[in-house]
């Protein structure tokens, strides 16, 4: 059993259009820790994360599932997507069908398993993400927040062992990204892989175990929260602002006011000071 | 798209779509014998439920009503009014020029027969898309076997029409905050790239869609768990008894009123 559960090995790939998205990345998605992959737009996240379930193929280099290299034959891709999740950023560009029960119903239905098993699934799928209640609305009539937990619940209810979050508070407001966050969490201490890209220093700081940036279709850092966010090199480098509770710790070490103590929530700076 | 809204949230709604249409097709057909008294009766039942059993506000459903009978009006008119009748059988008439204009007790029968059977038809219309959203329809024509690829389409038409349609308000929203529509030439300028955004984007939606699709497994077919609606005796029999009796009548009264 390898350590990784997701690995690439030199990719690269080009859209038709010649722009070399990524350009020879080579990273390890360890098991069992919250990852999140930052990096300016562009950087290249959506590319990757599309060569996790097999959406695209690199033009060079190899991309490894739980040690083993992915083959791009379709019995081989189907097991993979069945594994793999991946929430993307824009839910109308996701959600097709009518009904929320409908849509959510579209994965397992593909799965090819028996009507009841498929209803036992949704339902259970729209209870952890929260929209039991709306079961048969229209999903055009849905809030930005409600549709976007619609299509985490169309995910969960494949039951896929990595879920691949793109972007997913991008346009939520705090209340709803504080909502998903803890939802992300559950699916963490239920013992699914999660794997986050985001913009936002501050909440990468306080989630991940595992922090990866990416620039230029490249891996420029990998390394625990803290580790990649005390390096200003790497942050000037990435066009990405310090944490906030990173540079108040900083500052209290600094003055001599706290020891070598990193907190990363505010109740945790609290409690140490 | 108000149709939309009362088609998810009617009280008819939990009945089975089938039934629904059945009852809609048959008596639309029924609606085609001329006769005042059926067209009528159709008219009224259809009222009767939409407004009774379905709660669909009253205001709201004759105002519905009210948008076919302008055009009705209008193409009806050349039908009732005839010129050179004569005098003798006419109802009402003047003399213009040296031509009689009048309606005739015929004309009138004709128009009001066909303004009676009109209404019953689009109430027939209505009842349906009051009552029963798209998607159970479409849910309707799969199991009648229609080809997969027809329905899948529009399904995925019906759903992008809301999509696009949200994407040209926050546009047009936008643009009006610039001025985009204060000339009437700014006006033209901002419809088109309005218009040309739309097409761009979704061509792009198209393909995100396909990929998401694809990573939730799709190969080729839209399948999702269609939603299992009880057939209900008693509302077939119900729906037999009131188009029998409304075919009867029809067919005792058709073309002429005593
Ligand atoms: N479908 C596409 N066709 C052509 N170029 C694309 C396409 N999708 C993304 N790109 C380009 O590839 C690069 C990486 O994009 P992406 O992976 O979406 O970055 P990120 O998700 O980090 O913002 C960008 O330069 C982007 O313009
Ligand atoms: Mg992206």
């Amino acid at each position: 059993m390898s350590q990784y559960i997701l690995e690439t090995e030199d990719v690269e790939y080009e859209y038709p259009d010649k722009t070399r998205a990524l350009q020879g990345i080579s990273l390890g998605i360890q098991k069992g820790k919250k990852i999140v992959v930052m990096g300016p737009n562009g950087a290249g996240k959506s590319t990757l994360f599309l060569h996790f379930n097999g959406i695209l193929k690199p033009k060079k280099g190899r991309v490894f599932f739980d040690g083993k290299q992915v083959e791009y034959n379709r019995r081989y891709l189907t097991q993979l997507r069945k594994k793999v999740g991946i929430v993307f950023q824009d839910p109308d560009t996701q959600i097709f069908a009518g009904t929320v029960f409908q849509e959510v119903s579209f994965g397992p239905m593909n799965l090819k398993l028996e009507a009841d098993e498929v209803k036992n699934r949704v339902n259970k799928a729209m209870a952890d993400a929260g929209v039991c209640d709306l079961a048969q609305k229209p999903t055009h009539l849905l809030s930005y927040g409600q549709k976007k937990r619609v299509c985490i619940a169309g995910v969960l209810a494949m039951e896929p062992e990595v879920i691949i979050f793109d972007e997913p508070t991008a346009y939520l407001d705090p209340k709803h990204s504080h909502i998903l966050l803890g939802t992300l969490d559950e699916l963490h201490q239920s013992g699914k892989q999660v794997i986050v890209s985001t913009h936002d220093p501050d909440l990468a700081y306080s989630w991940a175990d595992y922090v990866l940036i990416i620039k230029d279709g490249k891996l420029l850092e990998a390394g625990s929260a803290e580790k990649v966010f005390m390096d200003d090199e790497i942050l000037k480098q990435a066009d990405l602002k310090k944490p906030l509770l990173l540079e108040i710790s900083e500052v209290l070490q600094q003055k001599g006011i706290v020891g070598k103590k990193y907190p990363k929530t505010v109740e945790e700076l609290k409690g140490i000071l | 798209m108000l149709l939309d809204g009362f088609a998810y949230s009617n009280r008819l709604r939990n009945i089975h779509p089938g039934e629904k249409m059945a009852f809609s097709l048959i008596t639309m057909v029924i609606g085609f014998f001329p006769s005042i008294y059926s067209c009528g009766l159709i008219i009224l039942i259809i009222a009767a439920a939409v407004i009774l059993i379905g709660k669909v506000p009253v205001k709201t459903y004759l105002r519905l009503m009210l948008l076919p009978v302008f055009f009705l009006v209008a193409s009806l008119l050349p039908i009732l009014i005839n010129t050179g009748v004569n005098p003798d059988s006419t109802l009402i008439y003047f003399i213009f020029f040296k031509s009689t204009i009048g309606i005739t007790y015929n004309s009138l029968i004709k128009s009001g027969l066909l303004f009676m059977r009109s209404m019953a038809l689009v109430s027939c219309l209505y009842f349906i898309s009051l009552t029963t959203p798209i998607l159970d329809i479409i849910a309707v024509m799969k199991k009648l076997k229609l080809p997969d690829i027809l329905i899948d389409l529009m399904f995925l038409v019906y759903r992008q029409l809301f999509v696009m349609m949200d994407t040209a308000e926050s546009i047009y929203v936008a643009q009006n905050a610039r001025l985009g529509y204060a000339t009437f030439s700014s006006g033209i300028n901002s419809l088109g790239r309005l218009v040309s955004y739309l097409i761009i984007k979704s061509c792009s939606d198209a393909q995100r869609l396909y990929t998401a699709l694809v990573s939730r497994g799709y190969e080729g077919e839209l399948k999702v768990l269609e939603p299992s609606y009880n057939t209900s005796i008693k509302n077939i029999i119900l729906i037999a008894a009131i188009d029998t009796v409304l075919l009867i009548i029809a067919l005792k009264t058709g073309g002429t009123i005593k």
